[in-house]
């Protein structure tokens, strides 16, 4: 067990996690900036909230499920204010790599499960527990999301 | 390179602020630093009251007496949320309050509040497919536990259903903690529990540091038990689920990721 809220805790979550939610939150959000609000508010619902993990990995997938429920948030927030966030970053991405534009243009549930797959390297079943989807659901998303990519990269 | 290393590769050359660790923590340690003093602070006055209260107690008996305990919408609401704390003010609560005591512990189920009339408190951090359950943990001899001390951790389980299938982490578990006059509360936060309210569901702490296997046995045909050779803090309550709310397809559904 650990001491919630002091400086070491803050300390050590801070720098395991903050590379692997700021990934996640890119790839939903498509903006440096956004990912970097929606990862800190992610530790600020940590820090108030005080969840109970069973270990590092229940850490991980709690701390990764709600940084994906707040950018996914944030992207609804943005449409509703008709803010174009997706159309907007998906030219400074494109501008970076053609791959990870080609990602980013996928529908957001698509791009998640991508990221979570091929980045985090989990399973369709430890996705489904974090997105709160049967295993069935994830897998035909993947499916989709590959074929989607295969035709697209094809093109290229 | 596959797709998998080009994936990582162009993701991990991302640039993000490069202070972003150091600032998020600072920010993180003084957001930390604000909620203790307010856990303080609300402490002092709960302090006063129970003085109070005390005195009256001495006047009338020379028995040890634990803390008078919060309701579970004081819970809720000393916990920062509002409208769960209203969700225990409505019909749809049961308040239990009902003290098991272990091993030097006293640990108590508050009460319940779950079910569709929830949405009628219009506020989105109260969700109608939720149940929200509020316990509390003190020590027998009247020693505080503070926010920082080993404690115990709550899980829901269902008789007839493997505790590693319906448990607080498949359930999607989210637990707020509070300390106040020396008592440790819990505001969980469940998937609704009412769909298996045809069995008997129950609210089981045990010690974060054992495995839960040795804590709770689980037989064949489905008995959830006590554990025969365990010497820890540990409890088991039955939650008072009604019955008419129970939604067997649901159920299945939930059961269905495991086949």
């Amino acid at each position: 067990m650990y001491s919630f809220g002091t400086d070491e805790y803050i300390t050590r979550v801070v720098n395991n996690y903050s590379r692997s939610l700021l990934a996640v939150a890119y790839a939903i959000l498509k903006s440096t900036s956004d990912a970097q609000d929606a990862v800190q508010e992610t530790f600020l619902r940590l820090v108030s909230k005080r969840p109970q993990f069973n270990d590092c990995n229940h850490e991980k997938a709690w701390l990764i499920r709600v940084t994906v429920n707040i950018s996914r948030n944030m992207l609804k927030a943005s449409s509703r204010k008709n803010l174009p966030l997706e159309d907007y970053m998906h030219t400074e991405s494109r501008a970076e790599d053609d791959l990870l534009a080609v990602v980013l243009s996928l529908p957001e549930k698509y791009r998640t499960v991508i990221h979570l797959y091929y980045y985090e390297d989990y399973s369709i079943a430890q996705i489904a527990s974090i997105l709160n989807r049967p295993p069935a659901t994830i897998g035909t998303w993947l499916s989709r999301a590959r074929n989607m990519l295969r035709t697209m990269l094809k093109g290229e | 390179m596959d797709f998998r290393d080009r994936y990582k590769k162009q993701i991990d050359s991302l640039l993000f602020n490069e202070h972003f660790e150091c600032q998020t923590a600072q920010m993180l340690m003084l957001h930390a630093g604000e909620m203790e003093e307010k856990t303080m602070t609300s402490s002092k006055r709960v302090k006063i009251i129970i003085a109070v209260a005390a005195v009256v107690l001495l006047l009338t008996t020379t028995a040890f007496a634990l803390p008078a305990l919060l309701s579970p919408g004081q819970v809720a609401q000393l916990a920062g949320e509002e409208s769960i704390a209203q969700a225990f003010e409505s019909e749809d609560a049961v308040i239990i309050n009902q003290t098991i005591e272990d091993n030097g512990y006293s640990i108590t189920l508050h009460g319940v509040a779950s079910g569709s009339r929830l949405s009628k408190i219009n506020d989105l951090d109260v969700k109608e497919d939720c149940s929200y359950i509020v316990l509390s943990v003190a020590r027998l001899d009247g020693t505080p536990i503070s926010i920082m001390d080993d404690t115990l951790l709550f899980s829901p389980l269902v008789k007839g259903f493997a505790p590693w299938r319906v448990n607080a982490w498949t359930l999607n578990c989210t637990q707020i903690g509070i300390v106040r006059n020396g008592v440790r509360y819990f505001l969980y936060e469940y998937s609704t529990l009412e769909m298996f309210a045809k069995h008997e569901v129950y609210i089981a702490a045990y010690d974060a540091n054992m495995p839960f296997s040795r804590v709770y046995s689980y037989t064949e045909d489905g008995t959830i038990d006590y554990s025969g050779d365990y010497a820890g803090t540990r409890a088991m309550f039955t939650l008072p689920l009604d019955k008419a709310k129970a939604d067997e397809q649901a159920v299945q559904k939930f059961m269905s990721q495991y086949e």
